[in-house]
């Protein structure tokens, strides 16, 4: 088979039959396959199946508008989106190594902070292990996640 | 701009510094997508249709055809251009989505609900001969028979090379032709 489309090919398809064009089929390999199949196709996509109601273009239209905004809105936003997501795994981590480097104090002040402990004022001697640095990463951290959470509700809202 | 700046500049500047800058594509407007809408969405329905076999299926593919359509911002191009460029869209869409459904050959046999219409009858007959081919096989048979499109056409729509196009439609005929004349409908 050769590489070129039989020009023959679309009258065939058509049905536009002569003699010449007949004798043409029998010896071409595309022609006769398309002529084989040509009729029933031709059946086929007259099959009606109009009847169908097609979606109304004002609909398409306006679908179409509403996907493109919510696609412009959803690009404009992914800065921001990313930004929250470094800030939550920032304040994440940061929490993580606060609470490893110091570990040992916390347990040790969550230990001493037992009603029985505190009844003995052991408490205040635990408050006055911590140091004034730890307290301030503390605070920090905290008021940085408060901020977050409170920007994450707000924006959200 | 400045007297200094002004001294500074040639007498003349050259054409392209000259020449109003070009202006961004005005998107399709609404009376024009309409237009162009009715003009090919019934033929396009009828392609997606005889691809997938659900008409629910052809709904949602020919919608999603159209926002492609209208997010490319096709407002310079030919109409011709723009219904290749649709059925090259709807084509992948339908391949897609019988990837996401796991159904190899894309089968989806209609159940059409018209009580004993002779008509409806012959219909499923015929969906369900053209379900047993392959999708690209259908493909390529609705484009060359129905759309009446050019090789190259073919080839663009179904993303494969133009040459390989007369080969595949040479099968998928033949193909079709051994079920017709294994189902009794052909000689």
């Amino acid at each position: 088979m050769n590489d070129d489309v039989c020009r023959r090919e679309p009258d065939v398809r058509k049905g536009n039959w002569s003699d010449e064009l007949r004798a043409h089929a029998q010896s071409c390999p595309d022609c006769a396959a398309a002529a084989a199949v040509a009729p029933w196709m031709a059946g086929f996509a007259a099959m009606p199946d109009r009847e169908h109601m097609l979606p109304d273009p004002s609909v398409v239209w306006l679908k179409a508008q509403l996907l493109r905004d919510i696609a412009t809105a959803d690009r404009a936003t992914r800065p921001m989106t990313s930004l929250q997501m470094s800030a939550y795994l920032i304040v994440a981590a940061a929490w993580a190594a606060v609470l490893t480097w110091k570990w040992n104090v916390i347990e040790r002040w969550l230990h001493r902070l037992t009603p029985g402990q505190f009844v003995l004022g052991a408490s205040t001697d635990a408050a006055s292990s911590i140091s004034v640095t730890f307290l301030g990463a503390l605070i920090v951290l905290s008021s940085l996640t408060i901020m977050l959470a409170l920007h994450t509700i707000l924006a959200e809202e | 701009m400045t007297a200094d700046v002004m001294m500074l500049l040639p007498a003349t500047l050259p054409l392209e510094r000259t020449a109003p800058p070009r202006r961004a594509p005005r998107p399709i407007d609404e009376a024009r997508f309409e237009a162009f809408y009715r003009a090919n969405a019934g033929s396009l329905w009828s392609y997606i249709y005889r691809l997938t076999g659900n008409p629910a299926t052809a709904d949602d593919l020919l919608q999603k055809t159209f926002f492609r359509f209208i997010r490319a911002n096709p407002q310079a191009a030919s109409d011709d251009h723009l219904r290749r460029y649709l059925f090259r869209t709807a084509t992948n869409l339908a391949f897609d989505h019988f990837r996401e459904t796991k159904r190899e050959r894309g089968r989806e046999i209609v159940v059409i609900d018209e009580g004993a219409h002779e008509s409806a009858d012959l219909r499923h007959d015929m969906m369900r001969v053209f379900a047993e081919l392959k999708p690209r096989e259908r493909a390529l048979l609705w484009l060359a028979h129905v759309e009446e499109s050019n090789h190259e056409d073919i080839a663009e729509a179904i993303g494969v090379k133009a040459k390989s196009v007369k080969v595949l439609l040479f099968r998928a005929r033949r193909r079709l032709g051994d079920l017709l004349k294994k189902k009794g409908i052909a000689s």
